[in-house]
């Protein structure tokens, strides 16, 4: 495998061990992830099996799977104790595929399905990939996930994002 | 000169040039006899009168100094007494100076003033506790990429390490990783030499202070000519007002890029403002339609009501496909910033070796941000994003209705006021009622009430709003960055001739006031029109008032910081209801207009407010645009 740049950005290959049923779409978000990656949205990367582990959004870990039996992107326990916020995390969830939301961000249910599963006291993500655009799927599940933190918690919970992601306090 | 203490200054301060007529101030609360009334000495009215006096060889150092400060357009000094042969000598030769309460105030007016006229201004305090009262304030211009002079004297170097007498201390050091360029200048005859050293790193690239300290052999050397000062050229020939203009290719590229963007937005920050592209700035995005979203401590080289800003539009940051960085010179780090993670990144600065830091970028162009944005505006062709300027439209509506739902809220409680009255009543009256929306320079200081202040403070012309707490997050300088921004004003210097005279609007918390709180009396002594808006909630500190740790977190409750104002020479008005908060503006705007005095707005709120369950409680933000601090 070529590394190249992909050292630069602390990009490491992990596990291989035959884990998917799905090897097509699995390099797919493989492919997707890495990419980040190499472009520096993701500080580091590596990728064990179906299990993707990176450094994004203020330098905190970030864990993505491959569920090839339900063809999921889960991101495990996402938001921890989520009680003071999870009525709202549920509606921003919703929001996120509404009528009013500009076509380009608006999720297609016809592509993906998302919601939330506790599990543990924590809120995991799972998008469930509809129609097989694997690519498009994980830029749409990355992309929720962003904004889910960069403007919904960042913007109306602040105290959320200090108490549970360790963000400066002032 | 060289023995000139303390009390010599006082008499000598016919030097000051500082603009203005004063009379005596009266006050209603002081009133212990009319020979105890507050008034101004005849010495200061007096010595604000007198002309110019520049120096001629033969020179003393200080003088050596003031005069290549004045070559090179120093617009203001803000100091405290210390370092006499250098203020004293500045002032002679006409710049306007001022004389403050504490140097680390004097400081941060030094720099309120330049945030919001792009000119450079000094500081100056005495060698040892003067200059490490700046401290705070030096760090927090630094972080703000404040081009500020910092001036401080300094011992003997002939007695260096030996303690003798007071006030040994080895600046320098200090202020290493808070400046640009510093230097304690050692030998007389480079004295010149090093002053165009400091204006060079002033004027030149990305700025952030420059530190001088001046030793006795240094201020005090008398030079009888020319002939005993190295490098003694006119100012021009030291350094150049030339600018780094782009690569023609790559500004074809990003026009490219450009072209093919659907949603493409110029994030415009601190090196839009100092390089005073705002012009070049609008072409470029009303040409082919791009978003402008405002970053930076000051605000408005990009205005709030032009179609194209984004700065009120957070929601719609997200959906940007192109980001341009032009002059971002504090840079975000990945998710600190509301973009997409798709979207793709370019950087316009004039510092090489800062781009790619912390966000990885898939365009740089190295060059002044005037030049690149005036290429840029050759270069791309006219284009129209219909459902682009829609989609920023709507998000902005969204936004004043959030904004919208926090005030009727606030307006629920009545036994105190919540800051969202505040701000939203500071903003109907400052951009919906008589006067004219371009018209008032505002400070934006505090820390939690900035909060709300932010959402609802606009601005629609270059140096309009001074963003107080600016990435360094000191709450503490914010009367004097409003003591600065008032002195620019009045003068009219760069973008605020247009409004020259008209009050100002400072606003803090009462942690905040209570670091900077004296410079009311510097404000009355100057007789500065300024509107000082305190958020008074009886504590400071994160929300965390129960427990064992309770008592470091809170005051003493409806303290009267108006009393204070008004018993330092301004006047004072206590709001302790939602309703009273406008007709208290109106009326201390009307006296700082007409009677040319600071009027403190003392609001009292309540810490409560914070906590949870009293919604809309304690707000987070979006970054860039009118919410950002951070970077």
């Amino acid at each position: 495998m070529k590394l190249g740049p992909r050292q630069a950005a602390g990009i490491q290959s992990g596990d291989k061990s035959p884990h998917s049923k799905m090897p097509a779409a699995i390099d797919a978000v493989n492919a997707v992830l890495e990419n980040y990656a190499r472009r520096g949205v993701f500080t580091s990367f590596v990728r064990e099996g179906s299990r993707f582990r990176f450094t994004w959004l203020w330098n905190r870990p970030f864990e993505l799977r491959f569920d090839a039996r339900q063809r999921a992107l889960v991101f495990p326990a996402i938001l921890p104790k989520p009680a003071d916020i999870e009525k709202e995390a549920r509606r921003f969830l919703r929001s996120c595929a509404a009528e009013d939301r500009p076509v380009h961000r608006r999720i297609d249910p016809e592509r993906m399905a998302v919601s939330f599963t506790k599990q543990k006291g924590a809120l995991t993500l799972v998008c469930r990939v509809r129609g097989g655009d694997y690519e498009h799927a994980v830029r749409t599940a990355i992309n929720l996930v962003n904004e889910m933190f960069v403007l919904f918690l960042n913007t109306e919970h602040p105290r959320y994002l200090m108490e549970q992601f360790e963000r400066p306090e002032d | 000169m060289s023995n000139a203490s303390r009390r010599n200054f006082l008499t000598r301060a016919g030097a000051l040039a500082a603009a203005g007529a004063v009379g005596a101030v009266k006050s209603a609360s002081a009133a212990a006899g009319p020979e105890r009334t507050i008034k101004l000495p005849d010495a200061i009215p007096t010595a604000l009168g007198m002309p110019a006096k520049p120096a001629a060889f033969p020179m003393r150092g200080g003088q050596v100094f003031a005069k290549v400060c004045k070559d090179e357009g120093l617009a203001a000094l803000f100091c405290c007494p210390g370092n006499y042969d250098v203020i004293n000598s500045i002032c002679d030769e006409g710049i306007p100076c001022y004389g403050g309460r504490t140097e680390g105030a004097m400081c941060a007016a030094a720099d309120g003033f330049i945030r919001v006229t792009g000119e450079i201004a000094a500081t100056s305090g005495t060698e040892g506790p003067g200059f490490t009262n700046m401290i705070m304030n030096i760090a927090a211009a630094n972080a703000a990429r404040t081009p500020l002079l910092v001036l401080a004297s300094n011992k003997r170097i002939s007695e260096d390490d030996t303690e003798m007498g007071i006030q040994t201390a080895f600046q320098q050091p200090t202020t290493e990783g808070m400046r640009k360029y510093g230097k304690r200048l050692i030998d007389p005859a480079r004295l010149y030499e090093y002053s165009s050293y400091a204006f060079r790193a002033l004027k030149t690239g990305v700025p952030r202070p420059v530190h001088l300290d001046f030793p006795g052999e240094v201020y005090g050397k008398t030079f009888k000519d020319s002939s005993e000062l190295k490098f003694y050229y006119d100012t021009a020939r030291v350094h150049t007002d030339a600018k780094p203009h782009p690569d023609p290719k790559r500004i074809e590229r990003l026009a490219t890029m450009i072209q093919k963007s659907q949603r493409p937005i110029i994030v415009a920050s601190t090196g839009v403002f100092y390089s005073r592209a705002w012009d070049a700035l609008k072409k470029v995005a009303e040409k082919a339609d791009i978003a402008v979203v405002e970053s930076g401590c000051s605000r408005g080289h990009f205005s709030d009501a032009h179609r194209l800003s984004a700065s009120t539009s957070p929601s719609a940051l997200h959906s940007a496909d192109l980001v341009i960085f032009v002059g971002q010179y504090c840079m975000p780090n990945v998710g600190e910033y509301a973009f997409s993670a798709d979207a793709q990144y370019v950087r316009i600065d004039p510092d090489a070796g800062d781009i790619g830091r912390n966000m990885p970028i898939d365009l740089g162009i190295v060059s002044c941000e005037k030049a690149a944005l005036e290429a840029l505006s050759f270069a791309i062709g006219s284009q129209r994003r219909e459902a682009w300027v829609a989609e920023l439209a709507a998000a902005r509506e969204k936004f004043e209705g959030e904004n919208d739902t926090y005030y009727k809220t606030a307006l629920g409680y009545t036994d105190a006021i919540h800051p969202a009255v505040m701000a939203r009543q500071l903003s109907d009256f400052l951009y919906r009622g008589d006067l004219a929306k371009e018209q008032t320079t505002v400070v934006a200081g505090g820390y939690g009430i900035a909060r709300y202040m932010r959402r609802f403070l606009r601005a629609y012309r270059p140096g309009q709003l001074c963003n107080g707490a600016y990435q360094y997050g000191a709450i503490g300088p914010d009367l004097g960055y409003s003591f600065g921004v008032a002195a620019a004003v009045q003068m009219g210097v760069g973008p605020q001739a247009a409004y020259k005279g008209h009050p100002i609007v400072g606003i803090t918390g009462d942690a905040g006031f209570a670091y900077s709180g004296m410079e009311l009396e510097t404000m009355a002594k100057y007789r500065m029109p300024v509107v000082m808006i305190v958020y008074n909630n009886n504590a400071w500190g994160i929300p965390n008032y129960a427990g064992k740790a309770a008592h470091m977190y809170l005051f003493q409750e409806n303290l009267r910081y108006d009393k204070m104002a008004e018993a330092l020479g301004g006047r004072g008005e206590y709001v302790t209801q939602p309703e009273e908060f406008m007709p208290a503006l109106k009326r201390a705007y009307q006296i700082a207009a007409k009677d040319r005095v600071p009027v403190l707005i003392n609001c009292q709120g309540k810490k409560e407010f914070w906590q949870r369950g009293n919604s809309p409680g304690f707000l987070g933000k979006t970054e860039p645009g009118c919410m950002a601090y951070d970077h």
